[in-house]
């Protein structure tokens, strides 16, 4: 399979709203983390926010004999609290801030990585904010990994298998992003 | 060239800018929908608006979180139509207006509390700028500064305005039309965690009103018979009337309905204390099948926090009479809020041990978050407790174990319960398609099916419990200023979590292709 930058940019193109319309997590924080930003906090705000609705019909996936970012669930509903991209830097006035007592609480702040498909069996860890140390796993198969990227051996045995990546900023925070990976009785991976 | 583009999240069908749509359009006016439901969808929407050309865009911000895409998008078309007129309206702008003017040059207007008139007389008077400070409801920038007009009063008669526009037609799943319809806008009460109150409250005329059975019905016959719709989802910011108006507008919806022969299945959201054992045995007849109950705290101290007039007790009674008339009773809790304690996050934890460990409901949870236009705002502000800035407030928890529960359940199950696509939603959505097959089945559904989908949404909930447990017990006996500590355990819990979401979405992917032949077996 051709490398992603190699591939015409309408079929990059295709691929990419494929992704949108029916990836699994953080979609628009995987196709452009210069537009992301740390992302706020989940709420609950049930009598202002919607239920969440019915599904939707989603397209029957097919066998794929490579791996492709085909979908293996219903297109993602409408989300209540969507916590995909979040809100730029602030604007230039109207601030105000005050010292936080609890500063020295690990986790300051909300942050995110998303695992992205680069080509074939290589995956990499996106982010906005840079010095993660990047710790890859998977349930099944194995991994050779080097820092944000990771290139998956799958098992002989057809399944699903997790793949998961955790990036650690030290006391800045640490975010965890995963994906499904299954693996066909023919041997191709269909990526949920 | 087309005279409006209006711009809003198409998750279900928008009503909002449906709404507007319909009304522009009796007046002789051409309107467009542009979807804008994430980010990406920025490209599409300035080409839509570069092929008509629109004399003027409206941008529909309903949630806070999604105003700086929406402003992003407002300076792209500024700066490709520099000759369009580009408006906001919804909650946060009316909140918002004069911030956003000052600081949001690609904005021209913004129109404040309900649009529909307001947006109407702005277009009218679009070409005489002169003209723009007797549009009630309007805040717009004159020679630098920013204007703001005196409010325009509530539309009493809410049947005087047309049905929202369909431009397309409602979604369809398991061969059901399904389609969010609105009965009444406002709400009699005043929560400190909501604007509904505020947004209303601030214009002159009665905060809820409802529309009345016959029109209301009207427009649900119509979408039956034209689109196929059996479900309605009612998006009303509260769906019943105060005191004894509640069984008087079920009775004249129950008559209507079956005056009309309309056999349908409906979702309501309602508070706590609307939930009456006759009154929801009734509703189930009548086809409620599902409540989304704003029930919001486990803890006293938090309902009063929240300012929400109801108490634990009635809570509970409420989930316990839905469970008992065989109604999904669907709920979430403000687990965390400006003021919570050890003692808040026990009772939540035990709220929802009772009232979700058997699967009666998907988990909901998360942190109050400050939104524009809430009581809970002016006091964080005048408490000096908030930090950012007005597109996205934040504040920290006093205790710092609490501070610190709510860092970890961000880090560790932010997929599972936030994502679009992790096991909760995916949970939420198969008691829909639960609600949707016993509607297409009557007496022919398989009871089994409704159990296996209980006992996988049990086994979600008590493991989001456990870990959430496990995570308390950490904050209050370990030391959680250990940074290497705490994310080496953060980053043990989201595997424990992912792991075990892997194993149980492949039970849920069998349960639904059951739910789907059987359902073609029927048909």
């Amino acid at each position: 399979m051709a490398p992603w930058n190699k591939l015409p940019k309408d079929l990059q193109k295709a691929i990419l709203t494929l992704i949108v319309l029916y990836g699994s997590t953080s979609v628009s924080c995987r196709l452009g983390p210069v537009i992301c930003d740390p992302p706020p906090p989940p709420s609950v705000t049930p009598m202002i926010c919607d239920p969440p609705p019915p599904p939707t019909t989603a397209p029957k996936p097919t066998a794929t004999p490579t791996v492709t970012p085909m979908i293996c669930d219903p297109p993602p509903p409408p989300s209540v609290t969507p916590m995909i991209c979040d809100p730029p830097p602030p604007p230039p006035s109207g601030g105000e801030s005050r010292p936080d007592s609890q500063d020295r609480l690990p986790l300051a702040e909300i942050r995110a990585v998303d695992i992205v498909w680069e080509d074939g069996l290589t995956f990499g860890a996106e982010t906005p904010w840079p010095g993660a140390r990047y710790r890859w796993s998977a349930s099944g198969g194995t991994l050779s990994a080097s820092g944000e990227r990771v290139v998956w051996q799958p098992p002989a045995e057809p399944g699903r298998y997790l793949l998961q990546v955790v990036a650690d900023w030290g006391q800045a925070g640490l975010a965890v992003d995963a994906l499904t990976l299954v693996v066909e009785k023919d041997g191709s991976v269909t990526i949920c | 060239m087309l005279d409006v583009l209006l711009v809003g999240a198409e998750e279900l069908e928008n009503l909002g800018t449906r709404y507007l749509a319909a009304v522009l359009r009796q007046h002789g006016y051409s309107v467009e929908l542009a979807p804008f439901s994430t980010a990406n969808d920025m490209d599409a929407v300035v080409r839509q608006a570069q092929r008509i050309r629109p004399r003027l865009v409206g941008l529909s911000i309903i949630f806070q979180y999604r105003a700086p895409e929406f402003l992003a998008l407002a300076s792209e078309l500024r700066r490709l139509l520099p000759e369009t007129h580009i408006t906001a309206g919804g909650h946060f702008p009316t909140f918002a207006a004069s911030q956003l003017l000052r600081d949001y040059p690609a904005l021209d207007s913004v129109v404040r509390g309900e649009g529909e008139l307001t947006l109407l007389e702005l277009v009218q008077k679009l070409d005489s700028p002169q003209d723009w400070p007797t549009v009630l409801g309007l805040s717009f920038r004159r020679d630098g500064q920013v204007v703001e007009n005196p409010p325009r009063p509530l539309i009493a008669d809410l049947d005087s305005l047309p049905f929202p526009a369909r431009d397309t037609p409602p979604q369809h799943h398991l061969g059901i039309g399904f389609s969010p319809i609105v009965g009444s806008r406002g709400c009699y009460r005043d929560c400190a965690f909501c604007s509904i109150r505020s947004f209303y409250g601030a214009s002159r005329g009665k905060v809820q009103r409802f529309r009345s059975v016959p029109n209301l019905v009207d427009e649900m016959e119509m979408l039956y018979h034209t689109f196929g719709v059996r479900f309605f989802i009612f998006n009303d910011d509260e769906w019943f009337p105060a005191g004894r108006g509640r069984l008087a507008r079920v009775t004249a919806l129950d008559s209507e309905l079956k005056r009309r022969g309309l056999d349908v299945i409906m979702s309501i959201k309602c508070r706590a204390d609307d939930v009456a054992e006759d009154l929801f045995r009734r509703l189930l007849d009548m086809g409620v099948v599902r409540a989304y109950v704003g029930v919001e705290s486990g803890s006293d101290h938090s309902l009063q926090t929240l300012n929400k007039r109801t108490t634990v007790a009635q809570n509970r009674r409420a989930l316990e009479v839905l469970h008992k008339v065989g109604m999904l009773a669907d709920f979430g809790l403000i687990f965390f809020d400006p003021e919570s304690t050890v003692e808040d996050i026990r009772a939540n934890l035990d709220f929802f041990h009772d009232m979700a460990g058997e699967g009666q409901a998907p988990l909901s949870f998360g942190r109050m978050e400050v939104y524009a236009g809430t009581p809970i705002l002016d006091r964080l502000r005048r408490e000096g407790r908030l930090t950012g800035n007005y597109l996205a407030w934040n504040y920290t928890i006093p205790d710092p174990r609490v501070e610190m529960l709510f860092r970890l359940m961000i880090a560790t199950m932010r997929h599972r319960h936030y994502d679009n696509d992790g096991l909760a939603k995916q949970c939420s959505i198969a008691y829909y398609e639960l609600m949707m097959y016993r509607y297409l089945l009557g007496e022919q559904a398989d009871p089994a099916l409704s159990e296996q989908l209980r006992r996988i949404v049990a086994r979600v909930n008590n493991h989001s419990l456990a870990m959430l447990e496990e995570m308390f017990d950490f904050t209050l006996h370990e030391n959680i200023y250990d940074a290497n500590r705490v994310n080496d355990q953060a980053a043990a819990w989201a595997s424990r979590v992912n792991l075990f979401d892997l194993q149980v979405q492949a039970k849920l992917l069998d349960w639904k292709a059951q739910v789907a032949r059987g359902v073609q077996m029927e048909t």
